[in-house]
């Protein structure tokens, strides 16, 4: 016995090879399938951490309650910093069965495998807008509800421009009529530099992210240098040329000179609304300006709720699930936060139709394109960025600042995948 | 068995008390203290390794089992966890090798008592011994532990991560992490991001950081001279307002730089307009962006310089001015041939860990431009230092593994340079130069 113990002690090397063979006991659970699902006590959804969506989510989850009987507990919790709790807590036995993010981590999640695709109808998915169940989905298979669906328009300022111009090309006209950067006047401006924000000119001259035939992304063609793409980008350029945008323009600059009154338009998001009343300028929201006679797509973030794959209920998870997404909780959750729906139905309800400023967004969010949530998307941010500084700046023309973009990411893509 | 009395000589050869306490310690905690007629002593021995071996069980089990595989089934293992688990298993092994290694060494000692014929000592003796002599250990051993936790502990967890697949493809868990050995570091050198901008980047690094720190402390030297001048009144004030850069948080004062350098709505650019000399682009001219960091970093670190000086100024005995001034020393040659010596040889060491710092200053860099502004063709900014260029490059793309193995090299780079350094300082030479 003694000695036993000492071959344990003074001898860890032998030892850890000894134990290769011994380690975890195996005690996988197998998780029940659909309907046959024995009822849970309660079931764990993390929020994000923002108080009039928590309170929203703790107001549905009483409801949910009161028609299930099942208890429902609504933790608190950063959205951005949920998929790195997920993979902590969840083997631990301490996750949540739903869980919510923005959409463009859906290809991680799936990578590391904390989310399990859901088993629903037709007619549930149906409901929600087009690009909302895109970005929800992975490889064709889906993976959560849309909630919330985000996107730019345009703002101007009642007192410079009576009205907002129909089309690109007036915004532009007028802009170089009434810039002049001496003054800190500006007629039009957006952060340029920035592909999220400058996207729309790509998009509309035939450029494109990765190819996508609708089950699946290819990452190995790229369309960010093709002809359309090079055409968005000279119309970037011509900003920049005639001086209209000033170069290394950031949210912070933009958004003051606004509320300051100095500029007659500019392209924002919903995140802006409450900071720019608060400033107290008189401006009004419109749907993007048409670029050649066409009704440019933006980019759309969606925050949906997904089932982790830790969860031991996915039946009712996925019942809570529907629920929380339903047209009335939506509804709700747009009358308590102001956050807008991705449900058809209710992109036409009054109660959205007549908010003018809210209409204007919910307009464009029918013309948006998903961030692509693959994983390579990390990829493409940082160079798309830069090649529009160096036009910006006049360091590169477009053709050759979208071609080294393009070949920086396939560079950081293949270095991602060694 | 009777305590034996021979000759040295003869002892060596033959079997005797000391050996065979030696030999039942290794056999078991306890033992030889048993043979040593010490029971007490023996049994808490004894006890403290049974219940070593029963706590822990669990830990080494599946510590070094982890550690070894890093998990066999994806969902059920977790392979950075295990590894973590390893990590403290190792450890505690190492912890508990040092306990039997003592209990080892007081079998010898108590067997070598006996062997001249002494009386084993009484547990109340043994208790003593141990916090008489044994009474710093006693006292440091909590912070040792705490060290080994929270400083030690993740270094090694980052190393061990260095030669892992760790990345996003690899990621608990739906998926294992394994071992790859020294891959990481040949598959480093062959990554075409490096080729365009390592050299780029190496040079400015160690440009930035012998710039930035030489200056800091001429500057910090320079004023701490001046404010020491006799002449001077209202040594307090000037001392408190030139310390004020280094007592508010750098993290504040960076960014609020990063606004004062804006190009087109900077308060610097608006002053230099005024001025008639036009704006400078700071954030978006690579030259420029350089510039501005490094008048930043002067203004970081200069008071620290000053604060440290000004003590070494102080303990400069005045007879040694006084004996220059007799022999017809110039103030500049006063301080050329003694307070600069003088402060250099003080301040040494501390100057090489500021040139080290410096090597890895991300915060400056990172939060003024983030390394920017961008460069044509290359995956690091303008501004970037290997630190900064590394993290955004590395956690751009997931790759942990290759993080991990870059920190070791750079760690590696400042060590050895640092460690050469300190070998050639006079601070480490046998000279008695203060008093």
């Amino acid at each position: 016995m003694k000695k036993k113990w000492s071959a344990w002690l003074s001898v860890p090397l032998v030892l850890a090879l000894v134990l290769t063979a011994c380690g975890p006991q195996d005690d996988a659970k197998e998780t029940g399938g659909g309907g046959t699902e024995e009822r849970p006590e309660e079931l764990v959804i993390w929020e994000n951490d923002e108080d009039i969506q928590v309170k929203h989510t703790q107001k549905m989850a009483k409801k949910f309650e009161e028609e299930t009987g099942i208890k429902v507990k609504v933790v608190a919790f950063k959205q951005d910093d949920q998929q790195q709790k997920l993979s902590l807590d969840g083997p631990a036995g301490k996750g949540a069965d739903l869980v919510t993010w923005p959409h463009d981590n859906n290809g991680e999640a799936v990578l590391k495998g904390l989310i399990q695709p859901l088993d629903v109808d037709e007619e549930v998915t149906s409901a929600f807008t087009e690009p909302s169940i895109q970005a929800m989905s992975v490889d064709g298979e889906l993976y959560g509800l849309p909630r919330v669906t985000e996107n730019v328009a345009l703002f101007y300022n009642k007192d410079i421009l009576a009205e907002a111009p129909e089309s690109y090309e007036d915004l532009v006209a007028f802009a170089k009529d009434f810039t002049d950067p001496k003054k800190k006047q500006y007629g039009f401006l957006f952060e340029g530099e920035n592909f999220y924000f400058n996207y729309f000119l790509f998009d509309t001259m035939g450029g494109y992210i990765f190819k996508d035939d609708g089950n699946g992304t290819d990452t190995e063609d790229i369309g960010l240098n093709s002809d359309g793409a090079v055409k968005g980008m000279e119309k970037l350029k011509e900003l920049y040329d005639a001086k209209l945008i000033p170069v290394n323009l950031k949210a912070d600059n933009l958004n003051g000179l606004f509320k300051e009154g100095k500029v007659g338009a500019v392209i924002s998001g919903p995140w802006a609304v409450r900071d720019y009343q608060a400033a107290g300028v008189d401006f009004g929201v419109v749907p993007m300006p048409t670029v050649d006679g066409k009704q440019p797509n933006t980019f759309a973030g969606v925050k949906g709720l997904y089932l982790s794959s830790y969860s031991e209920h996915p039946y009712w998870a996925t019942e809570l699930m529907k629920f929380l997404t339903s047209k009335d909780a939506l509804k709700e959750r747009f009358e308590d936060t102001g956050e807008i729906p991705p449900v058809k139905e209710l992109l036409e309800d009054p109660v959205i139709k007549d908010d003018k400023i809210v209409s204007a967004f919910a307009q464009q969010s029918e013309h948006t394109v998903p961030m692509p949530n693959v994983p390579e998307m990390h990829q493409v941010w940082e160079p798309m960025n830069h090649a529009a500084t160096f036009v910006a700046q006049g360091k590169q023309s477009p053709q050759k600042a979208l071609d080294s973009a393009v070949k920086l990411i396939n560079d950081k893509i293949k270095a991602q995948q060694q | 068995m009777e305590p034996h009395r021979q000759p040295a000589t003869i002892r060596k050869r033959k079997w005797n008390a000391t050996k065979t306490a030696v030999l039942l310690s290794v056999l078991s905690m306890g033992l030889g203290q048993w043979y040593n007629r010490q029971w007490i002593k023996g049994s808490l021995f004894l006890i403290l390794q049974f219940s070593y071996v029963v706590v822990f069980y669990d830990i080494f089990n599946m510590g070094l089992w982890g550690i070894v595989t890093l998990g066999e089934k994806p969902f059920r293992d977790n392979s950075i966890l295990l590894m973590a688990e390893g990590l403290i298993a190792i450890f505690l092994i190492l912890f508990g090798l040092l306990f039997y290694g003592l209990n080892i060494r007081d079998a010898y000692q108590v067997g070598r008592l006996r062997e001249q014929g002494l009386r084993s000592p009484g547990i109340w003796a043994s208790f003593r011994a141990v916090t008489d002599k044994g009474f710093p250990y006693l006292i440091l051993f909590p912070s040792f532990l705490f060290l080994v936790f929270v400083v030690i502990y993740p270094l090694l967890f980052m190393m061990l991560i260095a030669f892992t697949n760790y990345d996003l493809y690899h990621s608990p868990p739906a998926k294992l992490v394994d071992w790859v050995g020294v891959d990481n570091f040949t598959a480093l050198f062959q990554l075409d991001l490096w080729r365009n901008s390592f050299v780029n980047v190496f040079s400015w690094t160690v440009v930035w950081t012998l710039v930035a720190t030489t200056v800091q402390f001429a500057l910090g030297l320079i004023l701490a001279v001046l404010i020491n001048q006799k002449r001077v009144r209202g040594k307090r004030f000037f001392r408190t307002v030139l310390i004020l850069p280094w007592a508010v948080p750098p993290f504040i004062t960076i960014i609020t730089w990063a606004a004062l350098f804006n190009d087109d709505f900077g308060f610097i650019n608006q002053m230099l307009s005024t001025l008639g000399i036009g704006a400078i682009p700071w954030l978006t001219d690579a030259f420029w962006t350089k510039a501005a960091l490094l008048l930043i970093q002067f203004w970081l670190g200069f008071p620290f310089n000053m604060a440290l000086c000004t003590g070494v100024l102080q303990s400069i005995s005045s007879e040694m001015y006084e004996a220059a001034e007799v022999d017809g020393a110039s103030a500049f040659d006063q301080f050329r041939s003694i307070t600069l010596p003088m402060v250099l040889y003080a301040t040494a060491p501390l100057l090489i860990v500021q040139y080290a710092g410096n090597f890895n200053n991300f915060n400056v860099i990172y939060l003024f431009n983030q390394g920017g502004p961008a460069v044509p063709e290359s995956t690091a900014g303008g501004s970037d230092i290997l630190i900064s260029w590394v993290y955004k490059l590395m956690f751009d793309i997931s790759k942990f593994n290759y993080a991990a193995a870059i920190s070791i090299i750079i760690a590696i780079i400042v060590m050895s340079l640092a460690a050469y350094q300190f070998t050639r300082t006079r601070s480490f030479k046998e000279e008695d130069m203060i008093q």
